[in-house]
């Protein structure tokens, strides 16, 4: 059968909560998904010999029979509920189910019937964390328990006395923490078990008897030792397997390492983003590791490997040329400069100036050939590889340029041919970069740029040139061409634009735009275009992209994400892997995967400092790479190192807020829905709801410092306008595009950073805060909410922030200058602000909401800041340039004061919703700390233009225990509400509001346990008779309502 | 171990270090006791899983301090399973609160008298999978509710840290079972981002015929129904209480504040 029954198997969080998903193995293809609990995740999954799985989850079991008919079908067998956690659960062979407990119990249960058939204590009374069973039958049945005080316990049910109490066997000690896992290997012998401590220990098992008594005597009489210690993980150490002589194990520091059983660290691979890896199972027949991570990732990974190892072949410098020894004895006869060719062949140019071209011929073998010798290469010599690897240009000290091409007229490539010999620059050629096949950029001194052409009769044409902007180390490090520009990208990590003019005039062109220093000060190490964006690389670990716009000439950098390395050194986008950054860590290359943000390979090469070259054509990747003056060699197919992700993962830490992006054509019949998230892992995530409620990830933006904790989103006329604010006082703004086109399930998303902006405290620029005599507390302030409203159609927007400080915080953003102000800040509540909303009263005035952890709801007239917001811009039309530095400070006016408050919950408020209803009346809906869930009928008076507003409370209605713990999820909409809370519970009440005959009242109709933990908020739409309701938390669960079942 | 992005140093865990405090959390038994006044007339008193001692220090101020008490009456026992730094007047017990031995221990420290109060602030090592937390965490407060029912005199307070997850609301009909008055409150020194909570249950008043035993399973008996309890229609009510009146600062905050002393303790 070629499914694999390892899925979700202990899959948390994202997504996965209480379903489970099939997988095909071979062809990684997602086949089915059941719901199998709900408000509680599944934890395991157990499969017998017969296609029976039994599912458990906290206290709950389902039995399912897996059956094959024209796709993978599972039908439900048996359920029941047992009285304590389930640990772990273990099939008979008489189809009974054997179940550890966490007070250390095991029961047995008839699995067609769901009846338990007895339990039996262990002597040992204590909670364990985890436990494993092993045997085919009850008499042969053993419990591997690993405990709260750092044991492992093994004991035998068989052995119970008569008060139901088994004695335990071997009490296994040496674990500094709690024990996570178990597993034991009954081939080897071997026991192994992970901690707290971060250690994975692996016991052997010497059984004294080996005669043909029982298996409960014979463990009773072995002797158990600890083999091996093994630290490898940087954190706490969750799950581990046995299997085929490795020892598998995942972690909390998201490593998945493998060991052999002599205690060494064969392999180790960091994936899921950073987050938890919480489960690992392994299939020796399909030589797969399959992983879930708390991000809800699935990832296969490869068991075995082979020919990971880098070849070295063989160089005999003094084979060629001349005899290079010097007076010392030392052979200068070492390459320099290596590249592959498009045959797979490799060419070198040696310290003396020899170029050579070796033919591979086995894994340790190369057939080494003199190509040319010339003393101008010698030394200093430039070899870099055309885009097309059939010709390769050296350069020299002292300006010249020679370009060989491949003989390509055999399979396996016949040498070398010399095309163009030429002295073309006057002095030393610092860089040259291939533009396409036959057109390549010199730089020579003082940064003149060449661009030069491949003409007939071996001959160097000149097109153009350019000159660098000046700078300390004048040259280019990356280079590129569109259409009529030239990107160039130099060593001192700026990026510049030329527009590629006539030829004619002969005059040097300057950069008609530069990004100066946008890669760090270290260089940028490549450009490369892949469609219509380009992406540019540098020594500073990020990965910018770029849209050029051609009409106005110009480029605009989209994003820039951060790189799991220090040295990324190219691109490549291909169809079956997407888009793969290589680039150096530390001693190491990497590759990466920036779709699914993993490392793929890791290859011990000694770092970026030195020529290498590598290929991917199809699955084969070939590297080569010098190193000890010699010449390494990597290959291996792709296919057996990489193996795919079955379902890619989310956020890997607590998803803090949701909100919608509008689309342009919002009508119902849209078949998605296009929403944004926010982290603590700081990043913000686009993602589209289909019809079915699956999430599909379209873009990641990671450019945030601290945790991102609110989201404000504003619709433009082309687009929509992200705010995005957390933790370190950041806030960003992005701009989207979004391009829907008919028959996509997808839209097309262009995402632009706009603005970044950053408090600062004057303090903080104190170079030596000691000095200060003032003592301050932590100044780091944080922003728990933003609200965003355009005041002008499209052009500017009003930004409100909550700030962790008691401060609310005003802002205006000016759409088109890009630039975001801060208006002033202005305290209240004295206490941390949680909630900011901002209302449009009838008479077209604002008014902000902030809801606090004083339990009070205060409303502020932003009339002034509204005009004053609107008169600035004006301003600033007038001198554009005249936006100096000193516009921004801010605007502070300590009188400036809420016009109304009233105090509704005890303590904080964690979650609101409001609706309009004639009148200027507003129904707020609030949920707090304290359990209630209020709904207050507000009435905002405004007497005159220029007087103070009032807001008075109606009429209010409360439950003081809506739920159970904190309320921190609230819609409203048209006679309905929606709740949430940290309980996991989803409320759907009925609400009704007569202000004539002072009724206002709510009721529950509906309730849905979520398998999300820790909630944090709520987001809701209604199609036609079906609300749908997004959850967030430790996770992200969609749940349609439908309103007249109320199911 | 853990990453995190928060910010873990907060103004009560500075002043906590300013005022010598072990840990911060010692703020949150002063905030109970401001709202439920859980330390008038209390002589004896147990500190379970004391680790480190901030509660333990707490204790030992607070009742020591009583102006109308004689010092010597006082007595405070702190049982932990790993042995702590010592404070004068605090008697330790290392043991394990499972066990009937330990209980025997507290009640002979009292010379056979009973205790006034029970504090408990033991917590596991979170593991980050909530449902799995917040079980452990339910089974350590049943323990300590078990061991209290061997060591509290009628009419006593049990204070315990719980996790309002999912299942709180069973856990507090457990709770409701041995006590008249039951409150779940969250001391403002608490982070209103976490789920912790504390329960407070005044006047301890066990059923006639309930006999404290170690011997059973935790109360695991009383898990079989628990949608029906949070589910019917009469839920539990109980009541929450935010602590202390509201100060001028919370947790969450982080303004530049000057330190003073703005709780003044005798």
């Amino acid at each position: 059968m070629d499914f694999t029954t390892f899925t979700a198997a202990f899959e948390t969080d994202y997504g996965i909560g209480g379903c489970i998903h099939i997988f095909e193995a071979h062809s990684a293809k997602f086949i089915t998904k059941e719901e199998v609990f709900e408000g509680q995740r599944v934890h395991n999954v157990f499969a017998d010999n017969n296609q029976n799985l039994a599912i458990i989850g906290g206290k709950m079991v389902r039995i399912f029979k897996l059956k094959r008919e024209d796709t993978f079908i599972l039908s439900p067998c048996a359920a029941w509920t047992t009285e304590d956690w389930i640990q772990y659960l273990h099939w008979l062979d008489c189809g009974n189910l054997a179940i550890v407990t966490a007070h250390n119990v095991v029961s047995v249960w008839n699995s067609r019937t769901g009846e338990k058939e007895k339990d039996i204590f262990c002597e040992v009374k204590c909670i364990l964390y985890c436990a494993l069973l092993n045997g085919s039958s009850w008499g042969e049945l053993l419990v591997f328990a690993g405990t709260v005080f750092q044991q492992i316990l093994v004991w035998a049910p068989s052995l119970e006395n008569d008060t139901l109490n088994s004695p335990v066997l071997h009490t296994l000690k040496g674990h500094d923490g709690v024990i996570f896992s178990v597993s034991y290997d009954p081939e080897f012998q071997l026991i192994c078990s992970t901690s707290d401590d971060r250690s994975v220990r692996l016991w052997s098992v010497d059984f004294q008897l080996c005669d043909g008594s029982n298996r409960v005597t014979q463990w009773k009489e072995a002797k158990i030792t600890l083999l091996h210690t093994m630290y490898g993980h940087a954190a706490r150490v969750w799950r581990n397997i046995i299997i085929d002589n490795v020892i598998i194990s995942v972690g909390e520091d998201s490593r998945l390492c493998i060991w052999s059983v002599d205690g060494s660290l064969q392999k180790c691979w960091k994936t899921h983003q950073g987050a938890s890896v919480w489960s690992v199972d392994c299939s020796k027949e399909k030589n797969l590791i399959v992983t879930g991570g708390a991000d809800g990732g699935i990832s296969l990974w490869p068991l075995h490997t082979y020919s990971t190892v880098p070849h070295l072949l063989t160089f005999h410098g003094n084979l060629f040329g001349e005899d290079c020894t010097t007076a010392e004895g030392q052979n200068q006869n070492f390459p320099r400069r290596i590249g592959l060719t498009s045959k797979g062949n490799i060419i070198t140019v040696t310290d003396s100036g020899c170029l050579l071209y070796c033919t591979v011929l086995g894994s340790e073998e190369g057939n080494w050939r003199l190509v040319h010798q010339d003393k101008k290469l010698a030394s200093y010599c430039l070899l870099e590889m055309s885009p097309c690897r059939q010709s390769v240009a050296l350069a020299s000290m002292d300006g010249y340029i020679l370009v060989f091409k491949e003989d390509c007229s055999s399979v396996e490539g016949g040498g070398l041919i010399l095309d163009v010999e030429e002295k073309a620059v006057a002095g030393r050629i610092f860089a040259l970069h291939w533009l396409s096949s036959d057109i390549f950029l010199s730089c020579g001194s003082g940064g003149v740029l060449e661009m030069w052409k491949l003409g007939f009769a071996h001959q160097l044409q000149k097109v153009n040139e350019f000159e660098l902007p000046k700078s300390k180390e004048q040259w280019t490090s990356a280079a590129a061409v569109k259409g009529n520009f030239l990107v160039c990208g130099d060593r001192n990590g700026s990026i510049h634009l030329f527009k590629i003019g006539s030829n004619k005039t002969h005059s040097m062109q300057c950069p008609s735009q530069s990004f100066y220093k946008i890669h760090g000060r270290l260089g940028v190490s490549s450009l490369i275009w892949h469609g219509d964006y380009l992406y540019s690389t540098g020594r500073d670990g990020t990965l910018r992209q770029y849209l050029l716009r051609e009409s106005e000439g110009r480029f605009e950098c989209l994003n820039a994400d951060k790189l799991q390395m220090d040295w990324p050194a190219t691109t490549n986008l291909s169809s079956s892997f997407g888009l793969l950054v290589l680039g150096f860590r530390s001693v190491n290359l990497v590759m990466w995967d920036h779709m699914e943000r993993r490392t793929l390979l890791t290859i011990p090469c000694g770092g970026g400092h030195r020529s290498w070259d590598w290929t991917l054509e199809g699955h084969m990747f070939r590297f080569i790479y010098l190193k000890d003056k010699m010449v390494h060699l990597y290959t291996c197919v792709m296919d057996e190192l990489v193996k795919p992700v079955l379902q890619s993962g989310f956020h890997s830490k607590q998803i803090s807020c949701i909100q919608q992006v509008p689309l342009l054509r919002a009508d119902a019949s849209s078949s998605y829905r296009l929403l944004i998230t926010a982290s603590e892992d700081t990043t913000v995530r686009l993602s589209v709801v289909s019809h079915s409620n699956a999430l599909h990830t379209i873009a990641v933006l990671q450019s945030h410092i601290s945790s991102v904790r609110a989201i404000a989103v504003c619709q433009l006329d082309d687009g929509a306008l992200v705010f995005s604010g957390g933790g370190r006082a950041q806030l960003k703004v992005w701009k989207l595009v979004i391009q829907e086109a008919q028959g996509l399930v997808v839209p097309q998303v262009k995402c632009q950073e706009l603005y970044s902006h950053m408090l600062r405290d004057p303090t903080k620029g104190h170079k030596k805060p000691w000095l200060s005599v003032e003592r301050t507390v932590d100044p780091e302030t944080r922003y728990m909410d933003l609200c965003a409203a355009a005041v002008q159609t499209g052009t500017t927007v009003l930004l409100v922030a909550g700030c962790s400080d008691g401060f609310l915080r005003i802002f205006g953003f000016c759409a088109l200058c890009s630039e975001l102000r801060l208006f002033g800040k202005y305290s209240f509540h004295e206490r941390c602000i949680l909630k900011v909303s901002l209302i449009k009263t009838e008479s077209f005035r604002h008014v902000a909401l902030t809801m606090a952890t004083d339990g009070k709801v205060a409303f502020w007239d932003l009339t002034t800041c509204v005009e004053e917001l609107i008169c600035s811009k004006h301003r600033n039309s007038c001198h554009t340039a005249s936006a100096d530095k000193s516009d921004n400070t801010p605007v502070v006016r300590g009188s400036f004061k809420p016009f109304s408050f009233v105090k509704i919950h005890q303590s904080g408020i964690n979650s609101f919703d409001w609706i309009q209803l004639p009148g200027d009346k507003y129904l707020l809906a609030t949920g707090g700390d304290d359990r209630a869930l209020v709904l207050s009928l507000i009435e905002i008076v405004t007497p005159n233009v220029h007087e103070e507003m009032r807001a008075e409370v109606v009429l209010q209605w409360r439950d003081d225990h809506a739920h159970a713990s904190q309320i921190t999820g609230l819609k409203i909409g048209d006679s309905v509400l929606v709740s949430t809370a940290v309980d996991q519970r989803i409320t759907l009440w009925n609400w009704n509001c007569h202000p004539v005959s002072q009724s206002l009242a709510a009721a529950v109709k509906a309730r849905y346990y979520s398998a999300v933990a820790d909630i944090q908020g709520l987001l809701t739409w209604k199609s036609g008779s079906f609300i749908t309701a997004c959850v967030h938390g430790k996770g992200l669960e969609v749940v349609t309502i439908q309103l007249d079942q109320g199911s | 171990m853990k990453k995190s992005s928060k910010d873990k140093r907060d103004i009560y865990y500075r002043l906590a270090k300013e005022e010598g405090w072990r840990a911060r959390s010692a703020f949150k038994l002063l905030h109970l006791d401001q709202q439920f006044h859980i330390f008038e007339g209390v002589t004896r008193a147990v500190d379970l899983c004391a680790a480190p001692g901030s509660w333990s220090q707490v204790l030992v101020k607070k009742l020591r301090s009583h102006s109308n008490s004689d010092v010597s009456k006082v007595k405070i026992v702190a049982v932990d399973l790993q042995a702590m730094a010592p404070l004068p007047g605090l008697i330790q017990i290392v043991g394990d609160i499972t066990k009937k031995e330990t209980a025997q221990a507290i009640i002979r420290e009292f010379k056979d008298d009973t205790a006034q109060l029970v504090v408990c602030d033991g917590a596991p090592d979170v593991t980050g999978l909530h449902d799995i937390d917040e079980f452990v965490q339910a089974q350590l407060l049943l323990a300590a509710l078990n061991i209290t029912t061997h060591v509290l005199a009628p009419g006593g307070t049990f204070v315990a840290k719980i996790f309002r997850g999912k299942d709180v609301t069973l856990l507090m009909s457990q709770l409701e079972l041995f006590f008249s008055c039951v409150n779940i409150a969250k001391p403002r020194s608490s982070r209103s981002t976490s789920i912790e909570a504390f329960v407070v249950c005044q006047n301890y008043k066990p059923l006639p015929d309930y006999k404290p035993t170690m011997y059973n399973p935790l109360l695991n008996l009383l898990y079989d129904d628990h949608d029906e309890i949070v589910e019917g229609a009469n839920k539990l009510v109980s009541p929450f209480l935010a602590s202390g009146d509201l100060q001028p600062f919370d947790s969450l905050r982080n303004q530049t504040v000057k330190v003073t002393a703005i709780f003044s303790y005798c």
